[in-house]
């Protein structure tokens, strides 16, 4: 009887042992079709949509089997050629007839212009991307200021030399200042903007700085700061409406 | 045993069907995609230009005029030369930014164009449709107001981070091309594998979203170029959002 149990105990064993291995085994399978599957989703279907381009012939050959001689001569090439006369003169008829500047915000720096030709490079600082708050915890209410350089095409307004810089309300606000009258004395500071500025309208200027170590980087409340020999540079250069292309 | 293995046979048999079918679904897609561009701009009014020379004549003529479309709006424009292995942003005509691709990389499918679906194809400008970057393209930082002057911080300026980071970006643009502009020996970096894992499920689920319904998926032309990691920045945050894209191959 005992040894029919003992029997019976190790059959059944055996049996929930394959049972566990049948599922392992299973789930291991299931898992690794998966991760075929996936990977091949993956890498093989985009390559295998690529090659499948390949199975056309190329309709066209490279630059480099151009034999110059096949047309030369010939009226579409005439055609062709007045075609692309009339288009790369309609694009260089948009160029400025007097000299430009170019400010990339991105980098900090400015080109200037006359046509094609660079007159001159360096670098420049641009609106920080700041956003200043202002709390009015007593009245309930908030103030914003972005400071960014603004993008698009403007043009010289004005042109200053010994420019008066009137502080606006947010350069207060910024150094924890009560905000003055509006003509108050203590808005209006000397020496700030430098020897030169040029008026973009909208309170934005192309001026010089104090703080030329920060050139190159952006940190202006939305005004273009130069470097002293770029600043007179560009006021020399610069008539009043010419363009300013910013970006 | 030897029914486990039946099963399994019939398993496996039944995945390689599928991946099989899979395959050949892939496979056709770009035939299918040629086809139909080439069919759609097969009656075009561009002249058969006779010739190699005469076509890519026509090939920068067609460049030209979509240059020149876009120098008559206020936006900026991205200029795309890979036969000069040039970048450039565009503002009414005067060139803003220039850069000079380092790498190239395109569709196979380009090649398989034909003479007028080429011209047709890219003599108009490109409209970007949407876009995803791994760089945000304002990124502001808030400024409490000090209370009083004791609060005052002095002016501080952060050095440029930009060695450190990722820089890439896509655009996709109507009539279905993708462009991928990215950063000479992209970085790898955690950000960067982030983003690729989530353009990848993007693009990888619409595909296997076609398969399922075993119909061929679509197949979108596409051009990778590397220039330097500033130039990709200033790129992208100088484009509007459904700005303008002339590409020459």
């Amino acid at each position: 009887m005992a040894e029919k149990g003992k029997f019976r105990e190790k059959y059944n064993t055996s049996k929930e042992f394959r049972a566990t291995v049948n599922v392992v085994s299973g789930t291991v399978v299931l898992l690794l079709t998966l991760m075929i599957v996936y990977s091949f989703m993956l890498h093989v279907l985009p390559a295998a949509m690529e090659s499948g381009a390949n199975l056309i012939p190329a309709s066209f050959s490279d630059k480099d089997d151009i034999n110059p001689k096949d047309s030369a001569g010939s009226d579409v090439k005439n055609d062709i050629d007045k075609k692309i006369a009339d288009l790369q003169k309609k694009l260089d008829k948009q160029l400025p007839k007097t000299p430009f500047l170019v400010v990339n915000t991105t980098q900090n720096k400015f080109y200037l212009y006359s046509g094609k030709k660079l007159l001159r490079e360096g670098m420049c600082s641009t609106g920080s991307y700041t956003l200043l708050v202002k709390s009015d915890e007593k009245k309930g209410n908030e103030q914003k200021w972005i400071f960014k350089t603004p993008k698009g095409i403007f043009r010289i307004r004005e042109k200053k030399t010994a420019p008066v810089w009137k502080k606006p309300d947010w350069a207060f606000v910024e150094e924890g200042l009560p905000i003055p009258s509006p003509n108050h004395p203590s808005r209006f500071e000397y020496g700030t903007l430098g020897d030169y500025a040029l008026s973009l309208g909208d309170g934005y200027m192309i001026h010089g700085t104090l703080y030329q170590r920060f050139l190159g980087m952006p940190v202006t409340h939305g005004c273009i700061r130069l470097g002293d020999a770029d600043l007179e540079a560009v006021y020399k250069t610069l008539s009043s409406g010419a363009k300013v292309y910013i970006y | 045993m030897k029914k486990t293995i039946i099963i399994l046979a019939v398993f496996f048999g039944i995945i390689l069907l599928l991946l099989g079918t899979f395959s050949t679904l892939s496979l056709l897609s770009p035939i299918r995609a040629i086809r139909a561009l080439n069919h759609e701009y097969s009656g075009s009014t561009v002249s058969d230009a006779g010739t190699e020379q005469d076509y890519h004549l026509e090939r920068k003529a067609a460049f030209l005029k979509a240059r020149a479309e876009m120098a008559e709006s206020d936006s900026v424009c991205l200029v795309i030369d890979l036969t000069d292995s040039l970048v450039m942003l565009e503002l009414q005509g005067v060139m803003l930014l220039r850069s000079r691709i380092a790498k190239i990389e395109s569709s196979n499918i380009f090649k398989r164009f034909n003479k007028n679906t080429y011209l047709e194809y890219f003599s108009r400008s490109f409209e970007i449709d949407t876009d995803y970057s791994i760089f945000p393209k304002e990124a502001f930082i808030i400024k409490q107001a000090p209370k009083d002057t004791t609060e005052t911080a002095p002016p501080v300026a952060k050095p440029d981070t930009l060695n450190k980071e990722a820089v890439c970006f896509n655009l996709y643009l109507d009539r279905n091309l993708m462009i991928d502009i990215r950063q000479i020996d992209t970085l790898k970096n955690k950000q960067y594998l982030e983003y690729h894992k989530f353009l990848r499920k993007e693009r990888i689920g619409k595909q296997i979203e076609s398969l399922l319904r075993f119909s061929v998926p679509e197949y979108q032309p596409w051009i990778r170029i590397e220039i330097p990691a500033v130039d990709v920045k200033s790129i992208y945050k100088a484009m509007p959002n459904h700005g303008q894209v002339a590409v020459k191959l």
